[in-house]
């Protein structure tokens, strides 16, 4: 055998030793079998199956929202985790807005809750949200990451993390003041034509002013790397948000948040991740004036 | 453009292939140097025509060609390529069984390759133009290889209307390089810096466009094949009507055929990818086109 063939051989090996051990599931970088459009054809309503939220009496209350969680490796800063330190600043503020009137009500994370989506991730994931139950009694509403499908993940995703699908929506009302929240799944970089059909059907019927929240950045002020990568599902899904009242579009999968105006339209925060910024954001809406604010928090 | 550049060659001199003839100064005047004017002609004017004869290159090995610089007897003709076809992607992803239809214009002399383009779908329709310079061609005759390289400036221009949601205007700079080595493979690289304008109709109050800075990459690999087939091969973060944002490559697969009176006819299957960037790169949809064309001087 030339010396030539051993070598294509040799690399061959290697390259599929590569792609089969790596942790990231580099075996799928071709094809995946999840597809956004089997994954998430509809927007699911959690009013009618009755997972949405319970916001009591407030007319104002909090959402704390956190991203790109990781759980499976460390923050590249320290090499360590903080979640202890998390809990403790979420009892902290949790306190803390009670007395302002403004209690929180749930928590939201925003996608990349594991690393590469193996069960282990999902089941330390499954224990962290566990913990902020029994801690604050918060439940956190999920949508999917990037990281997530890794690996085959949302076969574990849909059976362990909270509401088991990740492209729902729900309402908060106090009387005829009422939010509508949407959460969109763009873990593959886009929607896919059914969930996006099916989220701008919504929105149009939908007169309530609205919360977006996506893992992918839509838009970002121009980046093109780690946003949505088709224009033409960008501009789409830009126009129904401008022509439907929505107030903000909450972000991550940056790590390094961003901040971007639509004018008087909306706003697009990408919030700072929360592993390796050790941040978190709270989210405040005012059903009565109909308002929302977002600021970030470090803990 | 490879595939354009692999279409546009003419067979050699069986000389020139055969690696067993004796590497004499005769026997280089009987190759076929590859000069541009055949570089530039279509492949049906192949088998079945006389090649010129250029007596300025005759026994040089390497020659290099600036602008618009051409031997004397270069061949001047401009070919007017019209293509006509369909497109139509798989029930996957964000254009879910999208049926286009398209009409491509194509022209080629020996210094520049230019391209116009429509396309109409149910929702949106786009224009594009497009050309290179080829500023820089390299001739160079080994004993049992012949290579041919240019380097040129290229120029993307692709706008798209959204039926009632917007207007992008994509706008692409940016270098070009082909290497064809005999005369039965080229391959192409093209790299491009982007600039991208959408101008959103319910946000242009607030807003009159969105802007975006883009990369773009494109590498082709055609192949001549035996009976007029050429098989193409290519990478690329854009297509003919296609310009999303840098991470989102497209896999294509061609074959095309051109018989002796001018005619082609060109199948093409893709795998249009999402965020390739990371680490969770996402088979976006397939889609298919046939086109069939004719091509006159």
């Amino acid at each position: 055998m030339k010396k030539i063939h051993i070598a294509i051989f040799t690399f061959t090996i290697c390259i599929s030793l590569l792609c089969t051990s790596c942790i990231y599931g580099l075996n799928e970088f071709l094809y995946r079998s999840d597809e956004a459009n089997t994954r998430s054809p509809d927007v699911v309503n959690l009013n009618k199956s009755g997972a949405a939220p319970d916001i009591g009496t407030s007319s104002e209350f909090s959402v704390v929202v956190i991203t790109d969680v990781h759980f499976g490796r460390n923050s590249k800063k320290d090499q360590s985790r903080h979640d202890d330190l998390f809990l403790s600043w979420l009892s902290a503020k949790q306190a803390e807005l009670l007395s302002q009137g403004k209690p929180i009500k749930f928590c939201i994370c925003l996608g990349d809750s594991t690393e590469t989506g193996l069960v282990d991730d999902y089941q330390l994931y499954a224990d962290f949200c566990a913990r902020i139950k029994t801690q604050t009694g918060l439940v956190v509403y999920s949508i999917t990451g990037n990281h997530d499908l890794m690996n085959s993940g949302w076969s574990h995703w849909k059976s362990t993390v909270y509401p088991y699908v990740s492209s729902y929506f729900f309402e908060t009302a106090q009387g005829d003041k009422k939010f509508s929240w949407y959460f969109l799944d763009s873990g593959n970089g886009t929607l896919g034509y059914r969930q996006m059909k099916s989220c701008i059907g919504k929105m149009n019927r939908d007169e309530n002013p609205k919360i977006v929240f996506s893992h992918y950045p839509i838009y970002a002020g121009g980046i093109f790397y780690f946003t949505l990568q088709n224009e033409t599902e960008r501009d789409t899904l830009l126009s129904a948000f401008a022509s439907n009242n929505v107030k903000m579009v909450l972000e991550g999968q940056m790590h390094e948040g961003k901040k971007y105006s639509f004018g008087n339209k909306f706003t697009e925060i990408v919030e700072s991740g929360y592993l390796d910024y050790r941040t978190t954001g709270v989210l405040t809406v005012n059903l009565t004036s109909q308002s929302v604010a977002f600021d970030e928090f470090s803990f | 453009m490879a595939q354009d550049a692999a279409l546009q060659e003419q067979p050699a001199t069986v000389e020139a292939q055969n690696k067993d003839a004796p590497q004499s100064d005769d026997a280089l005047e009987k190759i076929n140097l590859d000069d541009p004017s055949v570089a530039n002609t279509p492949e049906f004017r192949g088998a079945d025509e006389e090649e010129p004869e250029d007596s300025e290159i005759k026994n040089k090995t390497k020659r290099f060609y600036w602008f618009c610089s051409v031997p004397e007897t270069e061949d001047h003709t401009y070919y007017h390529t019209v293509l006509l076809g369909n497109s139509r992607s798989t029930e996957h992803g964000i254009v879910l069984n999208n049926l286009s239809a398209q009409t491509l214009y194509k022209m080629n002399c020996p210094y520049v390759d230019c391209t116009a383009g429509i396309q109409q779908t149910e929702n949106s329709n786009s224009f594009i133009a497009n050309g290179t310079f080829w500023i820089m061609r390299y001739y160079h005759v080994l004993p049992d290889l012949r290579l041919k390289y240019r380097f040129g400036l290229s120029l993307f221009y692709d706008f798209q209307n959204l039926s009632g949601v917007s207007r992008q205007h994509n706008l692409y700079a940016g270098i070009n390089s082909e290497m064809g080595a005999g005369k039965y493979i080229v391959f192409n690289i093209c790299v491009l810096y982007g600039a991208k304008f959408s101008k959103i109709f319910s946000l242009q109050d607030e807003m009159p466009f969105l802007f975006n800075n883009d990369m773009g990459f494109g590498v082709t690999c055609s192949v001549r094949l035996p009976y007029r087939l050429i098989l193409s091969m290519s990478i690329s973060s854009y297509e003919d009507f296609y310009y999303p944002l840098f991470g989102a490559p497209t896999y294509t697969l061609g074959l095309s055929y051109t018989s002796k009176n001018r005619f082609q006819i060109k199948g093409e299957v893709a795998a249009r990818y999402i965020d390739m960037f990371t680490l969770s790169s996402y088979l976006d949809c397939f889609w298919f086109r046939l086109m069939t064309g004719y091509t006159f001087k």
